[in-house]
């Protein structure tokens, strides 16, 4: 055979090999949801429980959740190493932890990483050696650093962290805000929804599978959502992180096109899958069609609120993990019992959105240092 | 023997030498044939070939203006980055830094706009000077230096992304006044089609200007093709990859600002995710039209493509991994033709 024949054969060929991938995930393909169907027809003693706490979660907490105080006094001059994950939650939460160590009278150390797990096992080794009494590591996967926390239990060294799924216990002293947080987080969103439509809704569901602290809120969502409204339509939508930034807007919009049905979408993380969502939706004629709620919200996210792109958003109240985390410590080494608060949460609108959140970082609990303080002795 | 008259129209000078006859080119139906030719442009058949599959797939919502419209707008930004890597790879010239870039120049704008009160055009202007002085910077680092241009360029890249980092804390940068003049350079949409869009089609035009139309363009190939040859034969091979760098970092800044504009924000992490899609287009693009050689239209091909198929998967709700995979599918197959082509040219030239 000629070397054009051969060539000519090798282009049809590498054509049909990518027509044939397509095939390959046809076959894999699947309606992943269940959304799609027509809106539910309202009202009902569902909605009327949706109301409710709808209500009560759109008021603005006033105490963090705490009653009792240490009552003994915390000791002085403890080293605190916090352990940057490297993302933007992460190196916000460096400041909130050092002003709370200072109201402890302590003092915090950020050992930065790119969040891999070798650069954790080293931070967390850093801290170890550099003589650090606790350590804080957020989202912590235990079996990424297991070595170093069962060094750190050894030597005495405290370590708590939040949002992550591991239990408390074998060398976790505290995980603030884990699975129960977040499912508390899934059931105001699908009371905010079911609520805000009169039991009218047909959702869907965006989610960031790889973000395993999201399953419970994924799980809660969905249940409370056909507790309050069981006629009303459900779907999910799983976005792999390589689209954040990227793609995902696109995906979202290409669901939407799909069922049209859909009038509120959920995001499980706003500002990585909110980002560009807005502008996406509005370029597809969609903006006015769709009505989207989430949680965890950055300055951006706040401006969408403000501009009427998102309805409403949980944001994550950093000042209130972080000092519970230090709240879990100051108890530690004052030798009481750890409290098993939960980070109060609170669903922000454009109508009850603090004049800040376009700024900057707000406190869920505008008196949560002084309510800290107080029950740390120190107020 | 006598001459015999003959007419006067006859009698022309026969002193003017006659001219052999003009040499013919190939009949247009050759050229035509050779133009649609499978190894030209495959990716369009291939492109073709997922249009019919995703719309007998997905009847209702795949075959329509609007899908259209959204693979556009999606992948504009695709476009307009791969575009900016186009004109250094037709000179063997690589450039990592351009997500970087794409990322500084968009919070360079949003801190200018939003932080610093400084008016629309020459915050625009001040980020996309940005853009070209870091494209200085790399042509120097490249050319100047002597270092290898993958090497100096993932370096640039890094040392771009502590600036970012310095600059923004990994915070976006936000304000009201990015959402409104600022958020219509790139939101603003004329028949369902965003800006972002024409501003590709524009570079896009350009850059096929210069590469097929202009002797530099032709330089640049030649550059490409074989820098030691072109030296050799006059061509200003150093002058030629500087100025590539430099116009890589002016587009790739200019993508950045319409990125940032688009997001209504300053984001640290803005251009990263493009990196690796841009570079995949680009290389995809090379097998098309111009048989190994990166070219402009190769590269919006080479966009659509993937888009078209990323698009029409969602649209089909597949698996969240079926869209990876179509791409990487579709990358290896490209870059095993584009192999066999210049295998086979090489040989063909040779022989």
């Amino acid at each position: 055979m000629s070397i054009h024949g051969l060539r000519n054969r090798a282009y049809k060929g590498a054509a049909l090999v990518v027509l044939g991938a397509g095939l390959v995930a046809a076959s894999g393909c699947g309606d992943s949801d269940s959304g799609g169907g027509s809106a539910a027809q309202g009202g009902g003693a569902g909605v009327t429980e949706a109301q409710t706490l709808a209500e009560k979660a759109t008021t603005r907490p006033t105490s963090v959740g705490l009653e009792a105080a240490i009552g003994k006094d915390v000791p002085a001059g403890k080293k605190v190493a916090f352990i940057s994950c490297g993302v933007e939650a992460c190196e916000i939460q460096g400041d909130i932890i050092k002003q709370g160590a200072a109201d402890l009278g302590w003092s915090a150390s950020t050992i930065g990483t790119d969040g891999s797990p070798e650069q954790l096992q080293n931070a967390f080794e850093t801290a170890l050696r550099q003589g650090a009494d606790a350590v804080i590591l957020n989202a912590v996967n235990r079996a990424s650093v297991a070595k170093q926390i069962e060094k750190a239990e050894q030597q005495g060294v405290a370590f708590v962290t939040c949002c992550s799924i591991e239990n408390e216990g074998d060398g976790i002293l505290r995980n603030v805000g884990g699975k129960e947080n977040s499912a508390k987080i899934g059931e105001n969103l699908a009371a905010k929804i079911v609520a805000d439509s009169d039991g009218k809704a047909n959702t869907l569901f965006v989610n960031i599978s790889a973000f395993q602290i999201l399953q419970s809120l994924a799980g809660q969502l969905e249940s409370s959502y056909k507790q309050f409204c069981p006629d009303c339509e459900y779907g999910t939508l799983d976005i792999p992180v390589t689209s954040l930034g990227k793609d995902a807007p696109d995906r979202i919009v290409s669901y939407l096109r799909s069922h049209p049905q859909v009038n509120y979408v959920v995001l499980s993380v706003s500002n990585a899958l909110g980002a560009g969502l807005p502008a996406a939706l509005k370029a597809a004629g969609l903006a006015d069609k769709v009505k989207i709620v989430g949680q965890s919200a950055d300055t951006q996210t706040f401006q969408d609120l403000q501009a009427n792109n998102i309805t409403s958003v949980v944001p994550f109240d950093y000042y209130s993990v972080d000092y519970l985390m230090l709240d879990a410590l100051a108890r530690h080494f004052a030798g009481v019992p750890v409290e098993q608060a939960n980070p109060p949460t609170w669903i922000v609108t454009a109508d009850n959105m603090p004049a800040q959140a376009t700024e900057g970082l707000f406190p869920v609990v505008e008196s949560y240092r002084d309510e800290f303080k107080q029950l740390w002795g120190k107020g | 023997m006598t001459l015999t008259s003959v007419p006067e129209a006859a009698t022309e000078p026969v002193a003017r030498a006659e001219s052999p006859p003009a040499q013919a080119g190939p009949p247009r139906r050759q050229r035509l044939v050779h133009g649609l030719a499978f190894n030209r442009i495959g990716a369009v058949y291939v492109w073709l070939g997922i249009i019919v599959l995703f719309s007998l797939w997905v009847p209702e919502t795949f075959p329509n203006l609007a899908t259209a419209k959204q693979i556009l707008n999606a992948n504009a930004i695709t476009a307009l980055a791969a575009m900016s890597i186009t004109i250094p790879l037709a000179a063997r010239v690589f450039d990592l830094s351009f997500a970087g870039i794409m990322t500084l120049t968009g919070v360079a704008v949003a801190h200018l706009i939003a932080k610093d009160g400084v008016p629309l055009v020459p915050a625009i202007a001040l980020a996309l000077a940005v853009g070209v002085g870091i494209g200085v910077i790399n042509a120097v680092v490249v050319v100047v230096m002597r270092i290898d241009s993958f090497i100096a360029t993932l370096a640039t890249g890094s040392l771009i992304a502590a600036l970012v980092t310095m600059v923004t804390n990994e915070v976006p940068i936000t304000d009201a006044v990015l959402g409104s003049d600022f958020a219509k350079i790139g939101q603003t949409s004329v028949g369902g089609i965003t800006l972002g869009v024409f501003y590709c089609a524009f570079v896009a035009i350009a850059i096929w200007y210069l590469l097929e139309h202009t002797a530099t363009g032709r330089r640049l190939y030649a550059t490409g093709f074989n820098p030691d040859a072109a030296r050799l034969a006059g061509v200003n091979v150093d002058r030629l990859r500087f100025m590539s760098l430099v116009v890589s970092g002016t587009l790739a800044g200019a993508s950045g600002i319409v990125l940032a504009s688009m997001l209504g924000s300053g984001s640290p992490t803005a251009g990263t995710p493009y990196l690796l899609p841009a570079f995949a287009a680009a290389f995809l693009g090379a097998t098309q039209l111009k048989h190994g050689r990166f070219n402009a239209g190769g590269t919006i091909i080479a966009v659509l493509l993937l888009g078209t198929g990323v698009t029409g998967l969602a649209l089909a709700n597949a698996p969240q991994w079926a869209g990876d995979m179509f791409v990487g599918v579709v990358l290896i197959a490209s870059l095993a033709v584009t192999g066999l082509q210049r295998r086979t040219t090489g040989r063909r030239t040779a022989g």
